[in-house]
């Protein structure tokens, strides 16, 4: 199972929103950071791998099939996506739009194994104590949450989770997306999360994909893309780059630009 | 050995016992509605007679014959019947179009059936060639029915998007009630008085071959209705997020426009405008089981049919020998019942 793009172009009417991408065939237990400024294209990306977008040219291929070709059912069974900051608002339990999202490409009766693997998804996590919750009545981070258990349960080959940290705090995003590379390892899953913040994306993803103005800009290890002559090239902010202690990698914005940007 | 803790599915378990329970409770409640419609009218009868009259037609002589099976029995099975395609009709259209206001009159459907009847009753005009009172609720669901094509029409060329729908009838609505106002303004006094008669629904037209056309059409909308179930669900969840689940929004939404055109077209060409039950009967099956489509759908048909059944009752019972207009009862009654049922709901819906 290998997912490959091969010169994908993207218009939104007459505006041009993805021109020429082509990227390295990505492979199963993979975590891949989708990076870049506001409208770069990465939101776009994932709506046109889903198939909710067409491409005008190119064409993505899963395990050799153009995406294109295969029926809507099979292609979202194979491709979970998760949209950007979308509200639930329906009157339905957690446990209901999980069991939702195993329902929508399996038999329509509910059986003891489905209630199982959805409680298991809710467990693991550990969003099991709102199971009975109204999903209207939950914060952004939790309904997020809610939406990663949905990817969870549908065992997708593809997942695309379209900032499934913005509204989390600090220990939800570690959490999450621990979860998500643990999923992803143990599944055999091609992850593809678009993440705003380079640290998180540093941390969890192997490998990184840089976007700007509807284009690739770097893909590679994270050493490789997060320099800081690429950074301040499609950011537009001066940036320190190095590692901790720990070995982990850090991205730091200059103190002198920020007072810069500030006195703008 | 679960790989969940029991807490987690223990709820939702529980839930799926009491909606059952729920819908019990509401079929129950259902079948003696319409047993006490059948009970109460003009003449008094005890409900024992009714009921050996129900069984055997000829127990108490041709008299009670005819009420009970030519007069009693067709309104309240109409009542039933009417009230739970409105329902269901009122249901699909607030899951299709993400709107609470929706009903099957939002999209101007029930307008230009008002047009339709209208057109026959004060012009003699028809789309097709049938006499009498036919006439009449020939061009009622046609003309529900050819608008809900135009609606499918305009919307396809612009995108089968919820705000396109809403929009569209909207100015549909607007353009049947102006030329429904201009046929009024033409209308003798008697034409007019027998149009607004017609506009305030009636169950006086009642028939055998009406009921059995809406039974039809119900046995054969309503399993295609619990086909798509997860899809329908799905849908109140956003359009982006039923795609990506797998649900080809587009379709589904123009089958669901097509079975509540067919619906409310039957509805309204049979009772004339009933507009309260398909707006809140869904609200209270929202309020009592949610919106999972397994147990909203049947439950929202069951308070369509309990609403004008009940309000079919009251309209004999109010005065002796009067029976008013259903569409006022339905009202009268109903948003008391409603508001208070919203108040006391802990759940926030909508």
């Amino acid at each position: 199972m290998s997912l490959e793009i091969h010169g994908l172009e993207v218009s939104l009417g007459t505006r041009r929103v993805l021109s020429d991408i082509t990227l390295p065939a990505f492979m199963p237990g993979e975590v891949i950071g989708i990076i870049g400024p506001n409208a770069a294209g990465k939101s776009t990306l994932f709506r046109a791998i889903s198939g909710l977008l067409k491409a005008g040219r190119g064409e993505i291929r899963l395990d050799g099939r153009i995406t294109a070709e295969m029926t809507p059912g099979d292609r979202t069974e194979q491709i979970f996506y998760m949209p950007q900051h979308y509200v639930m608002n329906a009157v339905l339990s957690v446990f209901e739009v999980v069991l939702l999202a195993l329902k929508q490409s399996g038999r329509s009766r509910v059986t003891d194994a489905d209630v199982s693997v959805v409680g298991a998804a809710l467990d693991r996590l550990a969003i099991g104590h709102l199971a009975d919750r109204m999903v209207s009545e939950l914060s952004g981070g939790q309904q997020q949450m809610v939406s990663i258990a949905q990817a969870l349960v549908r065992a997708p080959a593809v997942m695309l989770l379209d900032e499934p940290t913005s509204a989390l705090d600090l220990r939800h995003q570690i959490e999450v997306l621990q979860r998500v590379a643990a999923a992803t390892r143990e599944r055999r899953t091609i992850s593809l999360v678009a993440l705003h913040d380079l640290n998180l994306a540093a941390r969890f993803a192997d490998r990184l994909v840089l976007m700007g103005d509807g284009r690739i800009v770097a893909t590679g290890r994270p050493e490789e893309v997060l320099s800081s002559s690429l950074l301040a090239d499609i950011y537009g902010v001066s940036v320190e780059t190095g590692r901790t202690a720990s070995g982990q990698i850090y991205v730091a914005p200059l103190d002198t630009l920020i007072r810069q940007v500030a006195a703008q | 050995m679960t790989a969940y803790s029991e807490t987690t599915a223990g709820g939702y378990l529980r839930t799926t016992r009491r909606r059952n329970i729920v819908l019990g409770g509401g079929a129950l409640a259902l079948v003696l509605a319409v047993l006490a419609d059948l009970f109460v009218g003009p003449g008094n009868y005890s409900p024992m007679t009714v009921i050996a009259t129900l069984l055997d037609p000829a127990a108490h002589g041709v008299r009670m014959e005819v009420i009970v099976w030519d007069l009693r029995l067709p309104v309240a099975l109409t009542a039933l019947v009417v009230g739970v395609m409105l329902g269901i009709a009122g249901a699909q259209m607030q899951t299709i179009l993400g709107n609470p206001l929706a009903d099957p009159f939002t999209l101007g459907i029930s307008s230009a059936a008002s047009f339709g009847a209208a057109l026959a009753i004060v012009l003699g005009i028809g789309l097709v060639p049938v006499g009498g009172s036919m006439l009449v609720t020939a061009n009622a669901f046609l003309f529900a029915l050819l608008t809900s094509g135009l609606l499918y029409l305009i919307t396809r060329m612009r995108g089968v998007s919820a705000e396109t729908m809403i929009l569209v009838g909207i100015a549909l609505l607007f353009t049947f009630n102006a030329l429904l106002a201009l046929l009024q303004y033409g209308a003798s006094e008697v034409q007019l008085q027998q149009v607004v008669f017609w506009m305030m629904g009636s169950l006086g037209r009642a028939s055998w071959e009406k009921i059995l056309g809406a039974s039809v059409l119900l046995a054969i909308l309503v399993p295609l209705m619990i086909h798509r179930r997860w899809g329908l669900t799905a849908l109140r969840l956003g359009d982006d997020k039923a795609s990506s689940l797998g649900v080809n929004v587009t379709r589904l939404r123009i089958e669901m426009l097509v079975c509540i055109s067919l619906l409310a077209a039957t509805s309204v060409s049979f009772v004339g405008t009933v507009g309260f039950v398909g707006l809140v009967g869904p609200h209270i099956a929202r309020i009592l089981v949610g919106e999972d489509q397994r147990f909203f759908l049947p439950l929202s048909g069951i308070c369509g049919g309990l609403i004008l059944s009940v309000a079919s009752t009251v309209s004999k019972a109010v005065v002796p020998g009067v029976i008013y207009p259903i569409g006022i009862i339905t009202s009268l009654i109903g948003i008391p019942f409603f508001i208070s049922l919203v108040m006391k709901s802990r759940r926030r819906i909508w």
